[in-house]
């Protein structure tokens, strides 16, 4: 079977909004963090598929930086999760009302 | 020189006198001031009567005007209106009017104003005001004449609601002027209509102009100045003012509501007489008008039992008489009507006055009567006044009433139901002048004992005056004898043609002597019994005319002041200002739901954000 | 160049003066105001005399300056005293006279406040009416609102938050209709010739090569802010409020004053670059004014409260002078500017002397003050030989050239006018007179506030040519093309 770009990039666009809706609609902060990852990923596949499209390893490379950055960030994003999980005591999205007015 | 003069007396005596009345305690009641105040306005007008007659000699020795420019006042680009004066026939004529009956008012009240407690402020005003009667018809174009027009007024306000601490004086003082005002600004607006017609203010240059054009804006122009004259001269339907205008000094009265300041309307006329001989149909808007308020004044004037609203009314109603003459074109007849009615008509209110001075303020005809012994040179005088004024010859009324009838049969505009008119309003003027004179000086005495007793003439300062008036109401016709008239020649306005022939006037003027003598017996019938039982509150009250101004016109004006204050004035536009911030304040609510706090609403708006960029983006690119 | 000195003065003297009198303690303010007053007028008097007299009184010269300082950003500041902005300067002048002497409650509270703030204000107005640049006349037309919100939200009656907040949103409202006008004729300079210039000249230039319908939607910016300041029925419901609540010498700055800037910059501005927008306009502006003169005159009637009357009173001689504005022409221009500095006086006179009348809440006046009242009066109801008079007799000549209903509307408020000036008079004075106050005598301080007006308005009433020449002609020159 040949390869099409668009298979890949099916899948990346789907993850990617799956991803988005997620961080939209769900209220644990975990759950937001780990769709964020999604989305992250989603781009991942993407890049790759561009890189096969074009033959040449620009699209690798970058894919390579983003889940770099990925990890740094899913690190700091726990980091605050728990700093917040010891002030307000859960993990919903909701209770997060502090800035408000 | 002499004849900026004229002018300049009344006015150095009224600016004299207003200073020293500034100065002057309302409470002192020293007489000495009302003989110093006195004597110095009555030499300024004085000397404006002798520099009036040393003037008119010299126009009679043949220049046909003397022409004086005092200074320029107002001056921009094109437009120069100077303060220029302009003595010719009519308005020679009509100065010494001013002047001479002016300066005998003056005498008069030096008399009758004795226990007055700002003798001062009196005559300054008489003095200004003589002074501004005096621009008015000396005026060589239409901003001076309005100088004058509204300087007169003021005057007239100023003297009606001199007596200003009773509010009711005060009222009819605000109530003339107001009117005088709708007046005014058809002046304004026929001024500038006619520098619009004719391209220039000058009186002269106007009326030479006029002879060529004819169509509806000289009709909108002539109609707008009448409503000028209207308010001026007190005809319909702004006339209601003028018997309220009794409420001031009775030589005010003789002065401004007989003499002058009301015969600035027929002066106007007069002066422009071709604009309106150029629109039959303003003229024929004027006769009737003046009709109207002839019959209107002369039946208020039946009912009336002040004997200052009866002369009062009777001035009204001889106006209306004047107009008429002014709308069938006999300009001549209006203007030497004016000069004989100045003589009476101030005669006669100068007599009330020295009758009420002799009855202690007492006003009400029904409680006079028999003041004949008692006042025998107001009596004698008053009866001059009298006969004249109904038209008795060889009295000064005769022959200018029955000039005014001739013409208002022969003219070409005028007819046979113009002539009837007039004689309709002769004969009520024979009745009620009779009635008045009857009541207030024959038969047995109504008034109180004390009161009648003590009745006696004034000193010579209001005999005199009267007694010069007299001899003027009983010789003054002569000026304007028929066929033979001094005035008419000397005058030559331009007029309308006359269509039927002259032997035709001696007969009508036979006619109109009976007439007038009939309705005098008849008028005398009614009356030596004593007063009516009761006056119709309809005549007595103008016809309800002032009622329906004070009740209806005011009232309802008031009203949408009033409702326009609230209705509009404070819901609509206070409101919608006010409505302006609550709209702030309520959007500014609705977007600050949009900073909830949540964390999820940000992202969602974020997303839907993104989506929209890559939307705009993605559309550019694929075009 | 020559006169530029003169016209640094004229900008920077007020505030200085104002400056000097921060220091001095409250018990000599009213004093030493009044000095610096006279003294700054008859100084700008001199001055101006010796730069539109410099060559002989026959010939009527300006003089000009430009300020260099920004000409690298593109902005250059154009300020030119010629025969307009001289008029109005010395009116200031008088007029700070005249409110300052006219006491009232900021005496006992505030002075300091108060006579700084009439020196800003005077050091504002006259850059205004110097200001030949579009940019330069607006920033000192926003901020004089200034110190007329001081003077009427810190020294006012109560009641005076509402109305200052209302008198300064409606004002900024109206003047950011201007700004974006004004941005967009700067827009239209610079599509001319590639410079952001928003001097007169150059931007009236520039507006005739523009769309009629952009030209009349830039017109309406301008009008807007116009409107508000003079002001015209409807944009007036901020001054009645305004007038009533302020001190008697803060409404007669305002009144006096302020207003001016909006007919002033009408006639000195709108009128020369939209030439061709307003012939359009014309007709429904004239109707407009007129109406706003029998609306108020209306109003007025009703009014039981003195003051509130003579705000309706000047909205209605304010409509006057936006119709002799509209109308047009050297006559029409003329008249409305002559009128607005006549009723600058007869305003001013009148609120003094209605505040000098009231003591405690009750009406009495002496004979002094009535027959002062009087006169002033008079000249309020455009009595022939005031300066009145003539200015409203020019405005309705011009209007009745161009549409003689609108002219025959606006003479009814001649006749309305007479009643609420004579109803004011008769009920208020005449009880006066036998009240306990009519022996009473005027004080040196309030005839220095009443004289200057009086003189003023009847010698301008009986010599009015040369002003009204100086006037015609600069806005002859301006007006070419308006005809």
């Amino acid at each position: 079977m040949q390869f099409h770009p668009w298979m890949l990039l099916s899948v990346g666009t789907a993850m990617f909004f799956i991803g988005l809706i997620g961080v939209v609609v769900r209220r644990n902060l975990l759950v937001i963090l780990m769709c964020i990852e999604l989305m992250l990923n989603a781009g991942n596949i993407c890049f790759v598929a561009f890189s096969r499209m074009h033959q040449n390893l620009n699209g690798d490379l970058v894919a390579v930086f983003v889940m770099t950055v990925a990890a740094a960030e899913s690190a700091v994003g726990l980091g605050l999760i728990i700093a917040l999980y010891r002030t307000l005591k859960t993990v919903e999205s909701e209770k997060l009302q502090l800035l408000r007015d | 020189m002499t004849f900026s003069c004229i002018i300049c007396f009344p006015l150095l005596g009224a600016l004299i006198l207003g200073i020293l009345a500034l100065n002057e305690s309302s409470t002192d009641r020293s007489q000495s001031g009302t003989a110093i105040a006195g004597t110095i306005g009555t030499l300024a007008l004085v000397g404006a009567f002798i520099a009036a007659l040393v003037s008119f000699f010299q126009l009679m020795h043949g220049e046909p005007t003397i022409d004086q420019t005092l200074f320029t006042w107002i001056a921009l680009a094109d437009l120069k209106i100077d303060f220029a004066l302009r003595l010719d026939h009519l308005s020679g004529i009509f100065s010494l009017v001013i002047t001479g009956v002016g300066a005998l008012i003056h005498l008069f009240s030096v008399g009758y104003m004795k226990n007055d407690a700002t003798p001062f402020r009196y005559f300054a005003y008489l003095n200004l005001f003589c002074f501004m009667m005096l621009v008015l018809v000396l005026g060589s174009s239409l901003p001076v004449v309005f100088l004058g027009w509204e300087g007169v007024g003021l005057c007239s306000y100023l003297l009606i609601a001199y007596w200003f601490q009773d509010p009711s004086k005060a009222m009819a003082g605000q109530k003339a002027f107001i009117m005088n005002r709708i007046g005014d600004v058809g002046f304004l607006l026929g001024a500038f209509l006619l520098f619009k017609i004719f391209g220039t203010f000058e009186l002269a240059g106007i009326q030479e102009q006029a002879t060529s054009i004819s169509g509806p804006i000289v009709t909108a122009a002539a109609l707008l100045l009448f409503i000028a004259c209207t308010g001026k001269s007190a005809q319909f339907p702004l006339f209601t003012w003028l018997p309220d205008a009794m409420a001031g000094p009775t030589p005010v009265s003789a002065l401004i509501h007989a003499a002058t300041m009301v015969t600035s309307g027929i002066y106007l006329m007069a002066r422009l007489s071709n604009v309106f001989l150029a629109s039959p149909i303003a003229m024929a808007t004027v006769a009737l008008v003046g009709f109207l308020t002839a019959v209107i004044a002369a039946t208020a004037a039946l009912a009336q039992n002040d004997i200052k609203k009866v002369l009062a009314y009777s001035t009204v109603s001889q106006l209306g008489l004047m107009f008429m003459a002014c709308g069938v074109g006999a300009f001549d007849a209006a203007v030497f009507h004016v000069v004989t009615h100045a003589f009476f008509k101030a005669l006669m209110f100068l007599g009330a006055g020295s009758v009420i001075h002799a009855m202690h303020e007492e006003q009400d005809i029904t409680r006079m009567g028999g003041l004949k012994a008692k006042l025998p040179i107001t009596f004698a005088t008053f009866a001059a006044g009298w006969l004249a004024i109904i038209g008795m010859p060889p009295f000064a009324g005769f022959f200018s009433k029955d000039e005014i009838l001739w013409k208002l049969v022969s003219s070409q505009y005028g007819g046979w139901l113009y002539w009837s008119g007039g004689a309709v309003v002769a004969a009520l003027t024979a009745i009620y002048m009779t009635r008045l004179f009857i009541l207030t000086f024959l038969g047995k005495t109504r008034a109180e004992k004390k009161t009648f007793s003590s009745a006696h003439e004034g000193p010579w300062t209001m005999a005199l005056p009267l007694l010069l008036l007299a001899i003027l109401s009983t010789i003054g016709g002569f000026l304007g004898v028929p066929h033979s008239s001094w005035i008419e020649h000397w005058l030559s306005l331009p007029s309308a043609g006359s269509v039927l022939s002259g032997n035709l006037e001696w007969v009508l003027m036979a006619v109109s002597t009976v007439v007038g003598i009939g309705f005098a017996f008849y008028g005398y019938s009614r009356v030596k019994t004593g007063p009516e039982k009761s006056n119709s509150g309809f005549l007595k009250n103008a016809w309800g005319i002032d009622t329906f101004y004070t009740n209806g016109v005011v009232v309802w004006i008031s009203r949408s002041a009033q409702s326009l204050d609230r209705f509009f004035e404070e819901a609509v536009l206070s409101r919608f200002v006010n409505g302006m911030g609550t709209l702030a304040q309520v959007s500014g609510g609705a977007f600050r739901t949009l900073s909830s706090g949540s964390l999820q609403s940000y992202s969602l708006i974020f997303a839907l954000a993104l989506a929209v960029v890559l939307g705009v983006v993605g559309y550019g690119w694929i075009k | 160049m020559a006169g530029s000195s003169e016209i640094l003065f004229l900008l920077l003297a007020p505030w200085g003066l104002g400056l000097a009198l921060l220091f001095l303690p409250a018990r000599f303010q009213q004093y030493f105001a009044n000095l610096a007053a006279v003294i700054y007028t008859i100084s700008a008097g001199k001055n101006i005399a010796s730069v539109l007299f410099a060559h002989g009184s026959s010939q009527v010269s300006s003089s000009h300056l430009t300020i260099d300082a920004w000409s690298s950003l593109g902005w250059a500041p154009l300020f030119v005293l010629d025969g307009v902005s001289a008029a109005f300067i010395l009116m200031s002048g008088l007029v700070a006279l005249v409110a300052i002497s006219a006491g009232g409650g900021w005496v006992r509270n505030n002075a300091k406040l108060f006579t700084v703030s009439s020196f800003a204000t005077l050091g504002l107005v006259n850059g205004a009416f110097l200001a030949r640049d579009t940019l330069v006349f607006y920033l000192f037309f926003e901020a004089v609102l200034i110190p007329a919100f001081l003077m009427l939200g810190v020294l006012g009656k109560p009641g005076k938050g509402t109305a200052a907040l209302r008198f300064m949103l409606m004002s900024f409202a109206g003047s950011f209709a201007m700004l974006a006008s004004m941005i967009g004729l700067g827009w239209a300079a610079f599509h001319l010739n590639g410079d952001f210039n928003l001097s007169i000249d150059a931007v009236a230039v520039a507006v005739q090569n523009l769309d009629p319908q952009l030209q009349l939607l830039l017109l309406g910016g301008f009008l807007l802010a116009f409107a508000v300041k003079l002001p015209l029925v409807p944009f007036h419901s901020w001054l009645p409020d305004t007038y009533t609540l302020a001190p008697t010498g803060g409404t007669i700055w305002m009144s006096s004053v302020l207003s001016k800037l909006g007919a002033y910059g009408f006639v000195r501005i709108v009128l020369p670059i939209f030439p061709d927008a307003m012939h359009q306009a014309q007709a429904p502006l004239m109707f407009l004014s007129a109406i706003s003169v029998v609306y108020a005159a209306l109003l007025a009637m009703k009014q039981t409260d003195a003051k509130r009357m003579l705000a309706y009173s000047s909205i209605s001689h304010l409509g006057f002078v936006a119709l002799g504005a509209f109308a047009g022409g050297t006559e029409g221009a003329t008249g409305a500017l002559f009128l607005a500095l006549a009723h600058s006086f007869s305003s001013a006179g009148l609120f003094a002397a209605q505040s000098f009348s009231l003591d405690h809440g009750v009406f009495s006046a002496g004979r002094s003050l009535r027959v002062m009242t009087f006169l002033l009066l008079l000249a309020g109801v455009a009595l022939p030989l005031s300066a009145n008079f003539v200015g409203e007799f020019l405005v309705l000549k011009a209007a009745f050239a161009v549409s003689p209903f609108a002219g025959a509307i606006a003479a009814l408020g001649v006749i309305l006018g007479a009643v609420y000036m004579f109803t004011f008079y008769r009920t208020r004075y005449y009880g006066a007179a036998l009240g306990s106050g009519s022996s009473a005598k005027l004080l040196p301080m309030q005839w220095l506030s009443l004289a200057p007006c009086f003189v003023v308005l009847l010698y301008f009433g009986v010599q009015p040519s040369g002003l009204l020449n100086l006037l015609g002609g600069v806005l002859d020159a301006a007006l070419v093309s308006t005809r």
